[in-house]
């Protein structure tokens, strides 16, 4: 029963990759965002508006009040750290050993704090590598844009990433069921601190824009490029692969 | 006889591939002279660009007329407006006639007022410091720092400046980049989709235009 079940979403999982590598779209070009069912997702997105106006906006906007900055940096450190194991494979798959290793590191010494405190004196993760980054280093395009009631904005690729996340993680040798709970426990947290750490630039985009579901779908995909090629804090280092993307843009329009 | 003519192409080999040595290290000088000196301007303009959004950050508080005056100042002596909407507006642009163009500038321009009006509160009470420069092909440059706010969620946080060189070979900045999105790219994107929902149509943005900045 067990073994057929994890059968079949290895099958749904090959398959959505392989169906993700043959679309013609790729995520690092920044003027090509492939969007198939852009009436749906523009549904979606308003739905989505509507919920965080009445829901999300307000109450991150009284946990903004409540909790220190302290605290929410705290809950945002605890929530990388969660996923350190899974950054430390992915890293690894992608060929970044040094950072694979940076990551166990941090982990097993955050133990102690269960990553609410830094006691690797980083002030948070520095290497977030997840699933999707690492198809989209192996050149595994990202697949049709759709957004996800209640959880917003994805690819496909974005999708089967999250699944063969949750199912490589190396915290499910404390038990599946157990790993799912919490994540379930902490979504709504999570969620809440997210919302309100963004929440003066989420604001302006939703209430500034004349279209706000294609701004936020550009964010999307620039953010992605940004977290692929690792310029997301900043890194010197490979800076300018994203600048690269960026002046593509402007050769390409003059 | 023949061994003076020996000696003279000899010679005549020696004097250009001299020559061609000198003229090539001069052009790297040059070259290699005017990127630093480009690299310099670049971040004298965007530092002294972050002097003036303190002050008028600072005079908008008090007096938002002033503010605002001040900011459309601003845009004018440190961004190029024209090259913005152009890029913003890309591959309608092209399309669009003259005067629409024109039209498109001068809404933009106010558009574009408001949108730095939004995106100045970034660098509220904030200090800007520039980590790297960079000149990427003959006329663009690439001002890289980051925001310094201690005890804030903004500290930490990249910006980038992007700087071309005008006609006139003045530097002026056609984007910002802020965490790695380009604010440009996003407006392409915006502004695409206006277009793209009207089928195709320029006048349709222009309208759109209008409508935000309640122009008649």
């Amino acid at each position: 029963m067990h073994f057929n079940f994890f059968k079949n979403i290895c099958l749904t999982i090959l398959v959505s990759i392989f169906l993700s590598s043959c679309s013609a779209n790729n995520s690092s070009n920044l003027s090509s965002i492939w969007d198939p069912i852009e009436p749906v997702n523009r549904a979606v997105f308003s739905f989505n508006m509507v919920v965080d106006t009445y829901t999300l906006e307000p109450l991150a906007k009284a946990y903004d009040f409540i909790m220190p900055d302290v605290a929410s940096r705290a809950i945002s450190n605890h929530f990388d750290w969660i996923k350190s194991p899974i950054s430390a494979l992915n890293s690894s798959v992608q060929g970044k050993h040094v950072e694979a290793f940076d990551s166990l590191v941090s982990f097993s010494i955050n133990i102690l704090t269960l990553g609410f405190y830094d006691l690797s004196g980083n002030n948070g993760l520095n290497n977030k590598e997840d699933f999707d980054q690492t198809l989209a280093v192996y050149n595994v395009s990202s697949g049709p844009y759709i957004v996800i009631p209640f959880l917003g904005p994805t690819t496909f690729r974005g999708i089967s990433s999250n699944i063969i996340d949750g199912i490589i993680d190396p915290l499910n040798l404390l038990g599946t069921e157990k790993v799912i709970r919490l994540n379930s426990a902490e979504l709504p947290i999570k969620a809440l601190n997210t919302r309100a750490e963004y929440m003066d630039q989420i604001n302006d985009l939703k209430y500034n824009s004349l279209d706000a579901y294609s701004v936020f779908r550009s964010v999307y995909f620039q953010r992605l490029l940004a977290e692929i090629n690792d310029t997301e804090n900043g890194n010197d280092n490979i800076t300018n692969v994203n600048s690269g993307a960026i002046d593509a843009f402007f050769i390409q329009n003059q | 006889m023949l061994s003076s003519f020996k000696i003279n192409k000899l010679n005549f080999k020696l004097v250009t591939k001299f020559l061609i040595i000198i003229s090539v290290f001069l052009i790297t000088c040059d070259f290699a002279h005017a990127e630093k000196n480009n690299i310099e301007k670049a971040e004298k303009h965007v530092s002294e660009m972050m002097v003036d959004i303190q002050f008028l950050l600072e005079v908008g508080k008090t007096n938002p007329d002033k503010g605002r005056e001040l900011l459309n100042e601003l845009l004018k002596k440190y961004f190029d407006s024209n090259l913005i909407a152009k890029f913003s507006s890309m591959p309608a642009w092209r399309k669009a006639s003259n005067s629409e163009q024109n039209e498109f500038v001068s809404l933009f321009e106010k558009y574009l007022v408001n949108l730095a009006a939004n995106r100045f509160n970034e660098f509220k009470n904030v200090e800007y410091v520039i980590a790297k420069t960079e000149q990427r092909g003959q006329k663009m440059l690439l001002v890289d720092g980051f925001i310094k706010a201690p005890g804030s969620k903004r500290d930490g946080t990249p910006v980038g400046w992007r700087l071309t060189l005008n006609k006139k070979q003045e530097l002026k900045i056609i984007d910002i980049e802020i965490a790695k999105i380009s604010m440009i790219v996003a407006q392409n994107d915006e502004f695409t989709a206006i277009i793209r929902q009207n089928k195709g149509k320029f006048s349709s943005l222009i309208d759109v235009l209008k409508k935000e900045l309640n122009v008649n």
